[in-house]
């Protein structure tokens, strides 16, 4: 008589699920998105923009950021596993099952649209979930294994959030607007080409064409430089639509020679990059803050 | 002081734009694409959209 096969299971408790939902909306992340945000909705109205509106349009930001996360999750779940940088997520260490990951995700997208449509206008509530979508769509499914343009062009979803933050306040996107959402865009690809560089091998293992894995680190250096040449003309652009005054544009000139020093700097010593990593957050930050407290102090 | 600024911010994108173009052009026969003609617009697209943006800036 044999005895009864004892079954060991994963213990997951309440907390652990619940951790590994919000580890799957990848909220550090979503703290950038929100950065963004803000600022445009105060310089949307010229002033504080009313508490209620602002925690609204934050929220539904949040939840289609979220959305866009989880489902690029389960889209990049094979190469994820193969990457240490990623191999510790929720799907490639079996702790969530896909089908769980993409009705999370659709359910977060969902959500974000109602509730932005129901808190601020239809224009803001579309335009976060074009931003989800173009993550989904564009930048995961047709670019990122693709082609070395897959973060230059993707970068579209990530500067989303600033069209938002002024839609949800003006029900349209004018042209400060789109400087804004000009200035993340060209943020991106030297951010994420300096954490290509430090994850090269994880980036050539499986198989994504980021730029510094197929041209070398030295030469997409040169592109970073270039495109870090644009972000500075691009926010001091802003200051000429009238929106933001001298102490965004003495902030902004300040903050933008220095990560180009700094771009400039890594060129020498690429070993460097993701200190770089963390001082180009700090930059987009910078920048985005002067422009709440430009207006914020200015008028 | 807008004007200047719109002046030196204009010149800095238009030499940004360039360098961009030399970078990604010159080196686009060595890069994994799916097609050429999708590599070409993938890299003129962002170009075009920001020669538009500074159009809009000059006119408003």
């Amino acid at each position: 008589m044999t005895s009864p096969a004892v079954r060991i299971t994963n213990p997951r408790t309440d907390v652990s699920v619940v951790k590994t939902y919000v580890e799957l909306m990848k909220l550090r992340i979503i703290e950038l998105l929100l950065i963004t945000t803000l600022p445009a909705m105060v310089a949307a109205a010229g002033g504080w923009p009313g508490s209620w509106l602002v925690f609204a349009t934050l929220l539904g930001g949040t939840l289609s950021a979220a959305g866009a996360n989880a489902i690029n999750q389960a889209i990049d779940r094979d190469i994820d596993r193969l990457m240490s940088r990623t191999r510790g997520r929720p799907l490639p260490t079996d702790r969530v099952s896909v089908r769980a990951v993409v009705v999370f995700g659709v359910g977060l997208g969902v959500a974000g649209f109602v509730w932005l449509w129901a808190t601020t206008n239809l224009l803001a509530a579309t335009l976060s979930t074009v931003g989800l979508l173009f993550y989904v769509l564009v930048y995961s499914l047709m670019l990122k294994r693709h082609t070395t343009q897959n973060i230059v062009i993707g970068g579209a979803a990530g500067a989303m959030p600033a069209l938002v933050g002024w839609a949800a306040v003006t029900n349209t996107v004018a042209l400060p607007a789109w400087i804004m959402f000009a200035i993340v865009f060209f943020w991106t690809p030297p951010h994420f080409w300096a954490l290509a560089i430090r994850y090269h091998e994880d980036y050539e293992r499986a198989g994504v064409p980021m730029l510094p894995v197929v041209v070398g680190a030295k030469r997409a250096l040169d592109h970073m430089v270039a495109y870090t040449v644009v972000l500075v003309g691009v926010s001091l652009l802003l200051y000429t639509t009238g929106v933001v005054g001298w102490i965004y544009l003495a902030v902004a000139a300040v903050a933008g020679v220095a990560f180009l020093i700094g771009t400039w700097a890594l060129r020498d010593h690429p070993e460097a990059a993701m200190k770089y990593f963390g001082y180009s957050n700090v930059y987009l930050s910078v920048v985005f803050v002067a422009v709440a407290a430009d207006v914020l102090i200015l008028g | 002081m807008r004007d200047f600024t719109l002046i030196v911010g204009t010149v800095v994108v238009g030499l940004g734009l360039v360098l961009v173009l030399w970078r990604e052009l010159a080196g686009a026969g060595e890069r994994r694409r799916v097609g050429p003609v999708r590599d070409v617009i993938e890299v003129l697209l962002p170009v075009a959209a920001t020669l538009a943006l500074l159009l809009w800036v000059w006119v408003s």
